[in-house]
Order: structure tokens, then C-alpha cells, then sequence
């Protein structure tokens, strides 16, 4: 999987992030490169904590504090020299229920498809968008399913896509939250592919970080706002 | 800023006169002492200026072109040529201005900004797109969407045909390419935002009226039915596809 860039931005979750790290070697028999992009705290640094797991890394990037995890993954996409990459959550893991290669190579068989997604432990199946104008709906479902994949417009979090598509949507940097609906909402409107192959999973082993603030209404006002709509409603 | 003394509206058509005579009608109606530039290149039968003659005594400029079907490129630099304002609007022949176009609001978003192009809707059309190269430089893909928003301002790769935009953007740097008759869009837009870094703009709040005029069949129709200009455009910037915006591959 030389063509390929496992992509972690990460916060404050230094052993998560080393975790994620040696899963991947440990079950990709040709591991892909791996960078990171870690925009944590001095004390609380991937590289300074775990020192050993940054070693096996292509690239460890430090960045500003906070920058958020739009930042974060712009900064990869415009770091990767792989065609193709793969980005998750700094707390998830690959296991031998991820089938890694075979995923991507599921992707590189189906031409229409720009991304393609794995559960994330047994959440994130297909789920599609639909919009009045008012509210945005976020609900379970497919538009199509061919062999295990749900062809839809929104999934969760652990994807293989191709660089250069990812390069025209990119994530909004002015949300450091909320950003997830948004990204997916433009790739909708744009016009990506995207799937989910419900028979690969990552684990997915939550750890809040230290000093994370999960509640910022700011942001969903601000992405609320910019797509002219009062609400989103996730089913 | 005034419409009368910085901004000059151009049109260019072709064997649509009913259309082009609709928008001046427009322009002047919502727009008090604006000046229009027409380039004109159709049959000599089907001109605006035969067709609609009061109507072209009252634009600033008619120019014929002694070439029938020049193209679109050419026609919309001579027009661009012919501006002696700092500022210019640029029209298709079959929009339409209604209230909606509000000319002092985008004159000033666009005095003091970053906005080197700044078009605006039309009808449901014309909303903020981007040009993407895909698959290693082979194929453009041209999708919705943005680089950047702040309130109703929408910074990305390609905008609608109706825009603002100085005079010596366009003649000094940023010219049509006189080869590509039409199919000239993106090709234009790619220039301006991927290779000549304009900073393109869409005011999503302000609006023309696109009243498509569907032309005479066997006189309007035959020149829009050429899409070798497509594959010229494409060719020209290396691109061996195109990927529209609802998903089609277009082969060069």
C-alpha cells in the first residue's frame, strides 16, 4: 500500500495515537506511509510521549495549538504525495476486522466511487442527507447497495478516498467543530461518491482528551448559518 | 462610484437580437445612464443593430464584426477592448436585469476587496463552482463548491457569465482565447483562478435573470453544436477528460 497515506490528526491522545500507529503496521503485511499532524500542547505531544511509536512514522508535524481538526486534515492533504489516503480518529485502531488492503483495493475496483468508508465499531453505517431548506436531515440509509458496500452521502469518520478529490471539497477551517456535516454536505453538493463497505471495521475505543470541550454552539451556529438552514437532525 | 461614470455593461451576441434587445431594454431600466457595449457577430440579418435599431442607438457602442461567428471569446474582447470605464459587466445575451441585480452593493463589496471577478447568480443557476485537476493532472473536475465564505460571499474557482470586474483584468491579463468559439466557460475561469491566481467571487445574494432564448434552429442552434471547442479547451491545459458537475465524463 506504497500509494497510500494513513493520515492521523491527533489532540492530546498520545497513547490512543500510538495505539492507532502500531495496529496499522501490525496488520497491513505492506503498511501504507503514515503521517501526523498533532497540534496539542507541549506536555501533551505524540512525539514527546511516545517517542517509539513517532519513530515508525513518515511524518510527525507539530503544529500551533489548537488548530483544529479542519486545519489539521487540510495540512495532510497538502503533505501527502500518495494518489490515495487514508484519514480516522486518533482513537481508532486497525484490527484484522479492518481487512486494510483489501478495502482500498475495493475502492480501486469501483470506479465510480471517490471514498469508502468501514464501520467504526458498530456505528457509522451509510447514512444519507436530505435538506428543506430549513433542516437538515442526517438519517440511516443507502441509495444503492452493491456487495457490501452502501453507496450514500454521509459517513463516519474512518475512509479511504483519493487525494486530489479530497482537494477540491477540503474542510472549512473556520469550524473546529461541526465540521463533519459541513465537509459532507459540499461533497453532496459537489457531487462525490461515497460508500460504506459495512463488513470492514475499525475499532473504536473513545478517550476524551484532556481539557476537550465537546459543546461549542458557536460552531453549529456559524456552519448552520453558512448553508442558510436553522437546524440538523441526525436519526 | 458611480454606474454612470465607472462601469460599462458588455454584451456579446450572436443571432439573438430579440434576446440582446431585452437586456438593453433591462439595463436601462433598472440602471439610469449606464453604458452598454455590444459586440455583435451574427448573420448580417440577424443583427442586433438591423433588428432593433432604436434600441442600439441607445447603447454606447454597437460593434459588427466583419467576421460572421468570430466566437464567443474574441467578441467578448472586443467588447472589453472597447471599455473606456475602469469597471465592466459582463452579460450573456439572453440574461436579463431585474431589481435583483443590486449594481451599488457589488460596486462597493468590490472597491477595497480581494475580488479581481466578481459574478453573481443566475436565476437558480450560476452558484459558486471549482475546478479541480483529478487523476494526476488528466482530468478537470468542475464541481460546486467554495474556497471560503464570509456572509452572502462565496470565494471559488468559476462564477456565473454576469460579472464585475476591471477592464485591464481582463485586456492586460486574463483575455478569452479568441480559438475557443464556445465551451469557453471554464476555460476562461481556469485561467483566472488555478493559473493566473484572480481571486474569483459570487455574490450568492445578487442576481440576474437567465431567460434562456432558444434562437432560431437553423440559424442560432449550428453554432452552439460544436463541441470540438470543448475538446480544444480541454487539450489546451492537458487535460485528456472533464468531469461535470452531475458526474458525466466528457472525453476530449
Amino acid at each position: 500500500m506504497r500509494d497510500v497515506t494513513f493520515c492521523i490528526k491527533t489532540i492530546h491522545r498520545p497513547e490512543s495515537c500510538a495505539a492507532l500507529v502500531r495496529s496499522i503496521l501490525k496488520h497491513c503485511p505492506e503498511p501504507p506511509k503514515i503521517h501526523v499532524v498533532d497540534d496539542g500542547k507541549p506536555e501533551h505531544r505524540f512525539k514527546t510521549r511516545s517517542p517509539d511509536a513517532a519513530e515508525l512514522c513518515d511524518r510527525v508535524i507539530e503544529t500551533d495549538y489548537d488548530i483544529g481538526l479542519s486545519a489539521g486534515r487540510n495540512l495532510l492533504l497538502d503533505t501527502v504525495k500518495t494518489p490515495k489516503v487514508i484519514f480516522t480518529d486518533d482513537d481508532h485502531e486497525v484490527t484484522p476486522e479492518t481487512r486494510l488492503p483489501l478495502l482500498v483495493m475495493k475502492l480501486d475496483r469501483s470506479h465510480d466511487l471517490d471514498m469508502l468508508a468501514a464501520m467504526s465499531g458498530d456505528r457509522e453505517g451509510p447514512r444519507m442527507m436530505r435538506s428543506n431548506g430549513h433542516t437538515l436531515r442526517i438519517f440511516p440509509g443507502a441509495y444503492h447497495w452493491d456487495e457490501g458496500i452502501g453507496r450514500c452521502h454521509y459517513v463516519g469518520n474512518c475512509f479511504v478516498a483519493y487525494t486530489d478529490i479530497l482537494q477540491g471539497i477540503r474542510w472549512d477551517e473556520s469550524l473546529k467543530m461541526e465540521e463533519h456535516w459541513d465537509f459532507f454536505w459540499r461533497a453532496k453538493v459537489a457531487g462525490l461518491c461515497c460508500g460504506v463497505a459495512t463488513d470492514h471495521v475499525f475499532a473504536h475505543n473513545h478517550v476524551d482528551p484532556p481539557e476537550y470541550v465537546r459543546h461549542r454552539p458557536e460552531y453549529a451556529r456559524a456552519a448552520m448559518d453558512k448553508h442558510g438552514i436553522k437546524r440538523v437532525k441526525y436519526r | 462610484m458611480s454606474i454612470a461614470r465607472d462601469v460599462t455593461f458588455c454584451i456579446k451576441t450572436i443571432a439573438r437580437p430579440w434576446g440582446c434587445a431585452r437586456l438593453v431594454r433591462s439595463i436601462h431600466a433598472h440602471l439610469d445612464g449606464a453604458k452598454i457595449i455590444v459586440a455583435d457577430d451574427g448573420p448580417k440579418a440577424h443583427r442586433f443593430s438591423e433588428k432593433y435599431p432604436q434600441d442600439a442607438a441607445r447603447c454606447q457602442e454597437v460593434i459588427n464584426i466583419d467576421t460572421v461567428d468570430v466566437g464567443v471569446g474574441a467578441g467578448r474582447n472586443a467588447a472589453v477592448d472597447a471599455v473606456e470605464t475602469e469597471l465592466f459587466f459582463l452579460f450573456d445575451d439572453d440574461h436579463v436585469v431585474t431589481e435583483s441585480l443590486d449594481m451599488p452593493l457589488l460596486m462597493q463589496r468590490f472597491q477595497g476587496s480581494d475580488i479581481d471577478i466578481l459574478s453573481v447568480r443566475q436565476g437558480k443557476g450560476g452558484k459558486p463552482h471549482m475546478l479541480t485537476p483529478i487523476m494526476d493532472g488528466q482530468r478537470i473536475w468542475v464541481h460546486k463548491g467554495e474556497r471560503r465564505r464570509q456572509g452572502p460571499l462565496a470565494w471559488c474557482d468559476m462564477g456565473s457569465n454576469a460579472f464585475l470586474a476591471r477592464a485591464e483584468t481582463i485586456t492586460q491579463g486574463n483575455r478569452w482565447d479568441d480559438s475557443i468559439k464556445i465551451f469557453e466557460h471554464w476555460e476562461f475561469f481556469y485561467r483566472a483562478s488555478r493559473l493566473n491566481g484572480l481571486k474569483v467571487c459570487v455574490a450568492t445574494d445578487c442576481s440576474v435573470k437567465h431567460r434562456h432564448v432558444k434562437g432560431s434552429k437553423k440559424i442560432y442552434q449550428p453554432f452552439r453544436d460544436r463541441s470540438q471547442f470543448r475538446s480544444l479547451g480541454l487539450k489546451k491545459h492537458g487535460f485528456r477528460s472533464m468531469r461535470g458537475t452531475s458526474g458525466g465524463i466528457f472525453h476530449a
